[in-house]
């Protein structure tokens, strides 16, 4: 009888962990207008940054590409360190990925300097092909993390003189945000991992 | 194995995981933690060469030196990120901070009791 219970259970557990659960694509994240027939969902808008090598960074470059993109600076005493922990096992997970890409933001350009990011890319030991660091004009940089659902501004009172959220976001080929994790918590980094590896799905790459 | 040396090895075993776990310097855990994670990691494992692993020390890497980094900060123009001094610790806690890091991150030696020094800071260079 116990026999019998067991084998029925062993049964069970098995059909169970077979059942592949068929995923629903990722949500287009952000508010949607609806304008007469069509719904505009959100998306990244225009931007024009410098990246840590000088050159020119615009919407076009990403095109192509899923990118993770963050916003730090170099001086922050706080949350970025444990954010580009974050962004580096990302990194390390789709280094050999071509059509990841990752996007960090300075918002303090005043001393974030493109040498200085180039020194910080470097100290990360990262390939900048890969991973672009950028700096622009401050409220244009400032402006565009709240498109990125990033809350970010200058705060006298704050550890370094910024307050910001930590937030990891993927945008897709068409700028819109599809997933994001907060980078303060490796736990929900892990389910934005799976989350892209859906996305790379959506664009016909198996992980 | 009869069932109670049985019960004796697993106690054993659960004594030794908790032994293992142990913490000598419970205030300089909570002070890393509060001072000194952001930045270099829970568990000392730092971030790249900006933030610097710290759970890789070897003997040689003096007392004086980590203590006297945390009370005065360090910066050189070839590092990216400047370390700011830890302000408005005590002398007993930079020693628990500094015992912490070396003998219970890094299984090394501490050095100095911190009572021994209570009396007076230990020197570091401006």
């Amino acid at each position: 009888m116990t026999k019998n219970i067991l084998l029925g259970f062993i049964i069970i557990c098995s059909i169970w962990a077979c059942q592949e659960v068929p995923s629903e694509p990722l949500p287009i994240l952000g508010r949607q207008e609806i304008n007469g027939q069509d719904t505009i969902f959100h998306h990244i808008p225009d931007f024009s940054f410098t990246n840590q090598d000088g050159q020119t960074v615009v919407n076009e470059d990403l095109d192509n590409y899923l990118y993770l993109s963050d916003f730090f600076f170099t001086n922050c005493p706080s949350i970025c360190p444990i954010v580009k922990k974050q962004m580096l096992r990302i990194y390390d997970k789709y280094e050999n990925e071509p059509l990841i890409k990752l996007v960090s933001h300075t918002i303090d350009p005043k001393r974030d300097t493109v040498e200085k990011l180039k020194k910080y890319a470097e100290g990360l030991s990262v390939n900048t092909d890969k991973w672009m660091f950028l700096t622009g004009d401050k409220e244009e940089l400032l402006d565009i993390a709240e498109d990125y659902f990033v809350a970010a501004y200058e705060d006298a009172d704050a550890p370094g003189g910024f307050d910001h959220s930590g937030k990891i976001i993927l945008v897709d080929k068409k700028r819109h945000i599809r997933a994001f994790a907060e980078g303060t918590d490796p736990e929900d980094v892990t389910q934005l991992l799976k989350d892209i590896d859906l996305l790379l799905l959506e664009y016909g790459v198996k992980k | 194995m009869g069932l109670k040396s049985k019960v004796l090895f697993i106690l054993f075993l659960l004594s030794m995981a908790i032994a293992c776990q142990h913490v000598t310097f419970k205030e300089g855990e909570i002070l890393y933690e509060t001072h000194c994670s952001h930045c270099h990691m829970p568990k000392g494992e730092g971030v790249g060469d900006i933030y610097p692993a710290l759970n890789n020390l070897t003997e040689d890497y003096a007392f004086e030196e980590i203590y006297c980094i945390i009370r005065n900060g360090k910066n050189s123009p070839d590092r990216v990120v400047e370390m700011v001094a830890i302000n408005g610790l005590s002398d007993v806690q930079l020693h628990n901070i500094v015992n912490y890091i070396k003998s219970d991150m890094n299984g090394l030696q501490h050095e100095f009791s911190a009572n021994a020094s209570r009396e007076h800071l230990l020197p570091c260079p401006e």
